[in-house]
C-alpha cells in the first residue's frame, strides 16, 4: 500500500507482542525494531501515558476514580451540572483518567464544584466525585492558576486569619458587644511550627 | 448548665450582625449563657483553605475548638453552617486518626493549647431542636406567626457531609421544619428544597451563575 502512495503509518502488533510489553519484556527483546512499520510512535506514546498515569495516581486514587467514571449515580442531582450546561463532571473525570491534567487546571468549570457534599452522600463506594474537583482546584492554587475571586479569597484569609472584617457601625447600633480580636499572630506562628 | 462559647465566625459579624443580635437575645430568653473568647480566626472556610493544603484548614479549624476547650468549653455554638462543617468535619478526621490527632496535638501544645476532641460543636438550630426541643419552644411563645407559611432553606452544610456530621438524615431533614411549626407557622414544602444556594460559584466562577442557581430556588 506505501509502494502504492497509501499514507498509513500505523504500526501493526501480534497479540503476544503487546502481551510481552505489558508483561516488562523489552522491546528490543522482542524484536520490535525489525517491524516493517517502526513501533516507536507506539511506544513514545506510550511511555508518556504511563508517566500521566504516575501523576494522576501520585494525587487520585485511581481505582476509585474509574469507577467513578462509569457509575454516574449523583450526576443528575450535581445542582451545579443540572445549572450550568457546560459544567460536565462524568467529561472532566474523564480527561483526568486520560491524564490531561494540565489543561485542566486551567479549565474555568473546576471552579463550578461548590462542595456541597450531595454526591459524597449518594456516592455508592463513598467516594464523591467532588474529591476530583478539590484536588484540581487545590493543584490550580499552588500553580497560580485559580480565579481572581479565589486569590483575593486567599490573600485575606492568609494576610488577617479572616474573612471580612467584623462592621463596628451596625454591631453598635445593635447594641451587640464588640467583636473579641482574632489571634491572627498565634495563628500565624502555629502554622509556621508545623510547617518546620 | 454546659459551658457553652459562641463561635460566629466571619461572615456574620461582617455582613449580617442582626442574625449575631437574634441569636444573642433568643438564647439569653432560653437561659442559656454562651461567653465569647478571644483569639478566633476564621473556622476556616473549607472550600477556600482546602486549596491551600489540608493542613491548613485542618490546624486552623482544630486551633479554634482547641481555644475554645483551653477556655473551659463544653460547647460551642455557632449559627452559621459554613463554621459547623467546617468543625465537625475536622473534629471527626481526627477522632478517626489518632496519629493525625496527637501529631496535631504535639504543635498547639507549644501555644499552650489542647485538643481533646471532648468540645462539642452545636449549630444553634440543632442545640434548639435537640437540646431544648420544638415542645419547649411553643410553651415560650407570646405572639405565635400563626397563619404563615415559611419556606425552610437547610443549606448544604448543616446536612453533610452526613459522616461526622449528624445533625440529622442528609436526605430527609424534618428540625427545621418542626422548629417552624413550632411557631404556629406552617412550612411549604417545594422541589428544591435541599437544593444548594449556589453561594460558592460566586468565589471561582462568574457570578451570574450563582444567581442562575438561587433563582432556581427562589422560584
Amino acid at each position: 500500500m506505501r509502494r502504492q502512495g497509501d499514507p498509513f503509518d500505523i504500526p501493526v502488533f501480534h497479540y503476544t507482542e503487546l502481551l510481552g510489553l505489558a508483561m516488562g519484556i523489552t522491546p528490543k527483546e522482542l524484536g520490535l525494531n525489525m517491524h516493517r512499520i517502526k513501533a516507536d510512535t507506539f511506544l513514545k506514546d506510550w511511555s508518556q501515558r504511563s508517566s500521566q498515569m504516575e501523576l494522576i495516581e501520585e494525587y487520585f486514587d485511581l481505582a476509585s476514580l474509574k469507577r467513578c467514571h462509569v457509575c454516574r449515580a449523583c450526576e443528575n442531582d450535581c445542582p451545579s451540572a443540572l445549572n450550568v450546561p457546560k459544567f460536565e463532571p462524568q467529561a472532566i473525570i474523564g480527561r483526568v483518567l486520560e491524564g490531561k491534567l494540565e489543561e485542566l487546571l486551567k479549565l474555568p468549570e473546576i471552579w463550578n464544584c461548590v462542595e456541597c457534599h450531595t454526591c459524597v452522600e449518594l456516592c455508592p463506594q463513598r467516594f464523591g466525585m467532588e474529591k476530583v474537583f478539590t484536588i484540581l482546584k487545590r493543584l490550580a492554587v499552588e500553580q497560580n492558576m485559580a480565579p481572581e475571586t479565589m486569590k483575593n479569597m486567599i490573600d485575606t484569609f492568609s494576610a488577617t486569619s479572616r474573612l471580612g472584617k467584623p462592621q463596628a457601625t451596625l454591631s453598635k447600633r445593635l447594641k451587640l458587644p464588640q467583636a473579641k480580636p482574632s489571634g491572627m499572630q498565634e495563628w500565624r506562628e502555629l502554622l509556621e511550627r508545623f510547617k518546620a | 448548665m454546659k459551658k457553652y462559647i459562641y463561635f460566629w465566625g466571619c461572615q456574620i459579624p461582617a455582613r449580617f450582625p442582626f442574625m449575631e443580635k437574634a441569636a444573642r437575645v433568643i438564647l439569653e430568653k432560653l437561659g442559656i449563657m454562651a461567653e465569647d473568647i478571644s483569639g478566633f480566626t476564621c473556622c476556616p472556610e473549607k472550600n477556600m483553605a482546602q486549596n491551600m493544603g489540608d493542613d491548613i484548614w485542618l490546624l486552623t479549624a482544630i486551633r479554634n475548638l482547641a481555644l475554645a476547650e483551653t477556655a473551659g468549653g463544653e460547647a460551642l455554638i455557632t449559627p452559621c453552617n459554613g463554621c459547623y462543617a467546617t468543625f465537625k468535619s475536622a473534629a471527626h478526621k481526627l477522632s478517626i486518626n489518632p496519629p493525625l490527632a496527637i501529631r496535631i496535638n504535639k504543635v498547639l501544645q507549644d501555644s499552650g493549647l489542647k485538643y481533646s476532641g471532648r468540645m462539642q460543636v452545636k449549630h444553634i438550630i440543632e442545640l434548639l431542636a435537640d437540646d431544648i426541643g420544638a415542645d419547649v419552644l411553643s410553651r415560650k411563645l407570646s405572639n405565635p406567626l400563626w397563619g404563615m407559611k415559611i419556606a425552610v432553606h437547610y443549606g448544604c452544610h448543616l446536612l453533610r457531609p452526613g459522616e461526622g456530621g449528624g445533625f440529622e438524615n442528609p436526605h430527609a431533614p424534618v428540625k427545621l421544619e418542626m422548629l417552624v411549626n413550632a411557631l404556629g407557622a406552617g412550612c411549604v414544602d417545594y422541589p428544591s428544597k435541599l437544593f444548594c444556594c449556589g453561594e460558592s460559584l460566586g468565589r471561582g466562577c462568574d457570578p451570574s451563575q450563582a444567581l442562575d442557581m438561587a433563582r432556581r430556588k427562589l422560584l
